[in-house]
């Protein structure tokens, strides 16, 4: 539960404004944009097809997408167990920049949930 | 550095389209522009994909495409579906532990897939690709025939494949296996064959000249070994 709570937290990674968490199957988890269930399809189908699109075989698993589109800020989707996050990046920073402290970010709540659960 | 060409899972690689250097008319990779380039930024591999035949051009690969070229039809059916779900996408990278693809759109039909390593910064790499479309022009059959001093007789694969044909051919045949070689391009090029001449036609005509049955079985799998479909 810890996890989803510091999810939230994410917002003050600098660069960052918007971010959508759902499951693998489209159900939103945790969001704090505006229209969450139009946005959840497209993450699901990004992120699935992502995974798909290459055996790990090949060139290992996924681990993030960028994705740049015309008008919208730039979308960064990550991989997180069985779920996909999506942040928005401002353009105030730059994206493999953002990047590198999500990871760290998540990084950091998994391995805090696990302590946890390691201590009990 | 290996360039293959051939038919793999159905996309086409015709690296005798190549591209070629606006201000010199040279080739990208005769002239050296493309790994120079490279080089300093972590970058793979680079393919040309026209949209409107699915066919992809390799640019530059260290090695064989056998696994990219099924990525990369992938890639396609993956874009399709994106765009269909109402995302106006301009550029992607996705980025997977051990190579990250760094799509990029230049207009005109035509877009340029760069395999990276997974630490290379995507806009880095963009504006590289950028700078790169910018001097590249497509090799349209009339300036290939140019090119090659106004023959009709372009060949559609490369001179280091023939190499490897020939090489397998005299495993077979003994000395004589370099002029089956010969003999069967110069009837590839032949008016009959215009518009397939690819290696898989050269390699046609040699099974047909060599006939016996155990031989081209021999064949087969000499080239099979050399990443050659029979």
């Amino acid at each position: 539960m810890s996890f989803f709570i510091n999810i939230l937290d994410i917002v003050k990674i600098p660069g960052i404004r918007q971010y959508l968490l759902i499951k693998e199957e489209g159900q939103v988890v945790s969001h704090n944009i505006s229209r969450p269930e139009t946005v959840a399809p497209q993450l699901k189908l990004a992120g699935l097809g992502c995974r798909e699109l290459v055996p790990e075989k090949f060139y290992g698993g996924f681990r993030y997408m960028i994705l740049e589109q015309e008008s919208d800020d730039p979308l960064v989707l990550f991989k997180l167990g069985t779920c996909f996050l999506g942040v928005w990046s401002d353009r105030t920073v730059r994206t493999a920049v953002m990047i590198k402290e999500v990871m760290r970010f998540l990084a950091e709540i998994t391995s805090s949930g696990r302590d946890k659960k390691d201590a009990v | 550095m290996n360039i293959w060409c051939r038919p793999i899972d159905g996309i086409f690689i015709n690296r005798a389209n190549i591209y070629t250097d606006r201000e010199s008319g040279d080739s990208m990779i005769r002239n050296g522009k493309v790994a120079d380039l490279f080089a300093d930024h972590g970058i793979l591999g680079l393919y040309a994909i026209e949209n409107d035949n699915n066919a992809f051009r390799a640019l530059h690969k260290d090695n064989s495409l056998k696994e990219d070229a099924f990525c990369l039809k992938r890639l396609n059916n993956y874009e399709s579906k994106l765009m269909a779900s109402g995302l106006k996408i301009t550029n992607f990278a996705v980025t997977f532990r051990q190579v990250q693809m760094v799509v990029t759109y230049t207009g005109a039909g035509l877009k340029m897939v760069a395999l990276t390593r997974p630490a290379v910064d995507m806009e880095k790499v963009k504006a590289v690709l950028e700078s790169m479309a910018s001097s590249l022009r497509v090799s349209e059959p009339a300036a290939r025939r140019e090119e090659a001093g106004g023959s009709d007789e372009v060949a559609a694969f490369l001179p280091e494949e023939k190499d490897a044909i020939i090489k397998a051919v005299v495993r077979i045949m003994g000395p004589i296996g370099t002029m089956i070689v010969n003999d069967a391009e110069k009837r590839l090029h032949q008016k009959e064959n215009a518009g397939n001449r690819s290696v898989e036609a050269l390699i046609r005509i040699i099974r047909d000249d060599i006939g016996e049955p155990e031989l081209i079985d021999r064949l087969d799998r000499l080239l099979k070994k050399l990443e050659f479909a029979a």
